[in-house]
């Protein structure tokens, strides 16, 4: 019946296409009124497309006809540069008749941008870009005019990632406008821009920038082939690249790193990477990314070194911790009591008076409940989201323990581990696998468990390499320069040369040179 | 597929990891008793001509691992039958590695949970590391070994309230004899179950690194196996030599402010993490071994059956854990001996010919 049903459909199908008349070329001819045709039926049942005509008062054979899409250019530029200049120049003096086109182009048409085009499908793509085509009777080429208008939302700073000290500019929707600010950094001719176009019904713009004389050997080329390999219908955002090029496709480990900040790119890409911007999306991808990366903040680089260094190491311990303590405290209540000086065995003990469920099931859970207070409240609209601290805090913390649901101390350390997970925001998504992994592992074998657990973890990221470099590199170095800015940040005159592998093309960063 | 590499510092801690493997745990030179620091010591030297041997064997033939070599050497027939020989006493080391473990766990941590599960635990996660490569565990044991170091180190500085010197007297008791009879069994487990690390050393970086990596493994490696016996003794005095687990043991006697307590989860770590190191090391050159007897193209192919297997040998390996510490120590070194010794002596010296024949030859040539 279903298969009918397509194919009935199918066949309708077809019946509609027969029915309406094709143009026999797709191409312009010397006709105005065809040409106007022409665009009539590749716009067909598409209302906001505007054909105006309109005639030099002078020449009177100068019959001309603009094509736009309404909303997409800037009226001020189609009505003041374009119209106002063909209709009231005196087409008859100083102008050779017989080649009337190129001269609109050369001494009439007020504009940065004006290409003569024949190529039907480049002229449909420019007028859906934003153009103004011009067309003329009597020509079969017409002129493509840039009058396009893009309505952008204003350079805010990102809301993904504050800073205290530091740049507050962040990257907005449009690709030209996130270049030009990545262009405002680096301010060499050595950045290089290469465009492409993805996606094949969205036909989303793709710039991939590098600084040509510090970019890794290899990332390059095997960025771009496997940009190649994507037959994506729709790029929405650079998401969808960052997954369709990751390394390790089914780990919850990210091999592409996203930034929202000029700034970060552009430090990025002085350290030899290749930055990637997808047109739509304020979310720059950056290749090859490190794991060390996700623990590192732009900040740490513009406050004294001490204290970056101290909120580097923080946010390892909270990175360590998030995916660890609630099976420390399981492998410790429940396997291993005797580690616990026993004052703090009696009090853990005695909280657990009464509790029904055992403490493993009752750290699920309750982890499983801050992650849905979690992504509640980010999804939630403002004003209701003081709805979720009360239930929270109220219902789901002392409402639970005084009812004997849950123990304390599993409420205390939910609490810690979701604030901790909290901390890095980046990579929460891995935090949350690898920590219910180790719980598993945990409640089944103990600490022997957690550290088999972790060891698989630990193989796991030490198996992940991102285009070609390792992921985890320079996390066991401490001694050359990899590991000034590891798990600390050196101070600036200390860091005179760049990441060993990444940055290996040209490793100088200060001249150390007097 | 690239070929594998693994840097000097890694091999180290790989080499010393090994050598620390379930040793870590029974303690060397049970016969020794309280001489068992001496036995230690004897065991080390004894070892050094064989851990040159080695070196050489590898330096001789960078990049091939142990069955390129014995093929090369050896020639198609015997090479193989040598080759099968040692990847049976590979594959056996590691059912008795993982057997030492789960014993272990049954007798210290958790004797109601059944063996075979702590054996499915630990040779899952072989496993996982075997079919990852040598290169992310030479990696993970880069991160881990270090930190176990420090660990090892805090845990000592922790039992010196326990020690007791007077333990170690009566010095020599009962002549050397059983001095040399704790010697030999240290020579033979652990310092020169090495050779199936030459199975690995294919993925050195350099021709000279294997000399530095015996070299540095084995101070690392024998500092913490003499230090961590000579410990036991002093906590323990006679006790040590008939206790299964004397590191445990000694380990959970420590208590410092009535805060530190019962840490001996410490020695399990440290355990677990070596054991895991060496079992999979083990079952690694026990693939590479199936792959080099069968023409196979890829060792990974063969890495899940190899380990399941590995895990039901050392199911069925021993009865008791009798069986294990009287195997351990009383049969195990001569059992080993040819793999250890007789063997890789041969081929060194037809190695050796071989390669002085081929410098004479050389400019003859040329």
């Amino acid at each position: 019946m279903f298969k009918n049903l397509f194919k009935k459909n199918k066949h309708d199908n077809n019946n509609e296409n027969d029915n309406i008349a094709i143009p026999k070329k797709q191409k312009l001819v010397k006709s105005l009124n065809d040409n106007i045709a022409l665009f009539k039926y590749i716009f067909k049942d598409d209302e906001t497309i505007i054909i105006r005509d309109f005639q030099n008062k002078q020449l009177k054979e100068a019959n001309c006809c603009i094509i736009y899409i309404d909303g997409m250019v800037n009226t001020e530029i189609v009505n003041e540069n374009i119209i106002q200049p063909v209709l009231r120049t005196d087409l008859s003096v100083d102008i050779e008749s017989d080649n009337l086109l190129e001269e609109l182009k050369r001494k009439v048409i007020v504009s940065n941008d004006v290409t003569i085009e024949s190529d039907i499908d480049k002229i449909t793509s420019s007028i859906i870009y934003g153009d103004t085509l011009f067309l003329l009777d009597g020509y079969d080429k017409a002129l493509i005019i840039s009058s396009k208008l893009w309505l952008t939302r204003a350079i805010t700073e990102p809301e993904s990632s504050k800073v205290i000290r530091g740049p507050r500019e962040g990257f907005n929707e449009s690709l030209i406008i996130n270049l030009t600010m990545l262009r405002r950094k680096i301010k060499t001719a050595d950045l290089k821009f290469k465009f492409r176009v993805m996606g094949e019904r969205t036909l989303t713009k793709v710039c991939i920038c590098y600084i040509d004389d510090l970019v890794m050997d290899g990332v390059l080329e095997e960025l771009e082939q496997r940009l190649d390999s994507i037959k994506i219908d729709a790029i929405l955002d650079s998401g969808y690249i960052q997954e369709l090029i990751k390394d390790a496709p089914y780990s919850p480990i990210e091999t592409v790193g996203a930034s929202e900040r000029p700034d970060v790119v552009a430090a990025k890409l002085l350290e030899g990477r290749v930055a990637l911007f997808v047109d739509g999306s304020p979310f720059v991808l950056t290749v090859p990314l490190l794991g060390i990366e996700n623990l590192q903040s732009n900040e740490d680089y513009y406050t004294n070194y001490i204290y970056s260094s101290f909120n580097r190491i923080i946010r390892t311990i909270t990175a360590v911790s998030s995916v660890a303590i609630p099976s420390l405290f399981l492998s410790l209540v429940t396997f291993h009591q005797e580690m616990l000086p026993t004052p703090l065995l009696v009090s853990v003990s005695a909280s657990r008076q009464g509790v029904p469920f055992p403490t493993s099931l009752s750290l699920f859970v309750m982890l499983f409940v801050f992650d849905i207070l979690r992504e509640a409240a980010t999804r939630m609209p403002g004003p209701i989201g003081m709805a979720i601290n009360i239930v929270g805090t109220l219902v789901l913390g002392q409402a639970a323990v005084e009812a004997r649901l849950v123990s304390a101390p599993v409420i205390i350390i939910t609490a810690i581990t979701g604030i901790t997970s909290l901390m890095n925001v980046g990579f929460i998504g891995p935090i949350i696998v690898v920590r219910s992994f180790l719980l598993l592992v945990t409640s089944f074998y103990g600490f022997y468990g957690f550290f088999f657990g972790f060891i698989i973890v630990v193989l796991h990221l030490m198996s992940i390499k991102s285009f070609g470099v390792p992921y985890m590199m320079s996390v066991t170095t401490v001694r050359d320069h990899n590991g000034q800015d590891a798990w600390i940040r050196a101070p600036w005159w200390v860091m005179t040369l760049r990441p060993k592998m990444i940055g290996s093309k040209n490793l100088t960063r200060q001249s150390t040179e007097k | 597929m690239q070929k594998e590499q693994i840097s000097d510092k890694e091999a180290i801690f790989l080499y010393a990891s090994f050598l620390l493997g379930s040793t870590a745990l029974v303690g060397i030179g049970g016969d020794a008793k309280n001489d068992a620091w001496l036995a230690g010591i004897i065991g080390v030297i004894m070892s050094i001509p064989m851990l040159l041997i080695y070196s050489r064997l590898s330096n001789l033939y960078p990049g091939r691992d142990l069955f390129d070599i014995l093929d090369e050497i050896l020639g198609k027939i015997l090479g193989k039958i040598v080759s099968i020989i040692y990847t049976l006493f590979s594959f056996h080391l590691g059912a008795l590695v993982i057997h030492n473990f789960a014993q272990f766990i049954n007798t210290a941590a958790m004797p109601e949970t059944p063996i075979i599960i702590s054996m499915f635990f630990l040779g899952l996660v072989c496993i996982y590391a075997v079919r990852l490569g040598i290169e992310s565990l030479s990696k993970t044991i880069g991160l881990f070994f270090p930190l176990l170091l420090i660990m090892i180190f805090i845990v000592q500085l922790l039992t010196i309230p326990n020690l007791h010197f007077e333990n170690l007297k009566p010095f020599l008791a009962n002549g050397l004899k059983p001095v040399f009879k704790g010697a030999f069994t240290a020579f033979a487990f652990p310092f020169t179950e090495t050779v199936v690390l030459l199975g690995v050393f294919s993925s050195l970086k350099t021709k000279k690194s294997a000399y530095k990596i015996s070299f540095f493994g084995l101070l690392i490696g024998a500092i913490v196996i003499i230090s961590l016996s000579t410990r036991n003794t002093l906590v323990l005095g006679g006790l040590a030599g008939s206790l299964y687990f004397p590191a445990h043991v000694a380990v959970s006697m420590i208590s410092v402010g009535d805060f530190i307590q019962r840490i001996e989860v410490t020695v399990a770590i440290t355990l677990v993490f070596n054991v895991f190191v060496k079992s999979s090391v083990c079952l690694l050159v026990a693939c590479r071994g199936i792959k080099k007897i069968f023409n196979l193209v890829e060792y990974r192919s063969v890495v899940i059956q190899t380990g399941l297997l590995m895990i039901f040998l050392s199911y069925i390996v021993y009865d008791n854990i009798m069986l294990m510490t009287y195997w351990a120590f009383k049969v195990y070194p001569y059992y080993a001996f040819p793999m250890e010794v007789i063997f890789p002596v041969i081929v060194w010296i037809v190695a050796e010919i071989k390669v002085r024949k081929a410098n004479k030859l050389k400019p003859v040539e040329v």
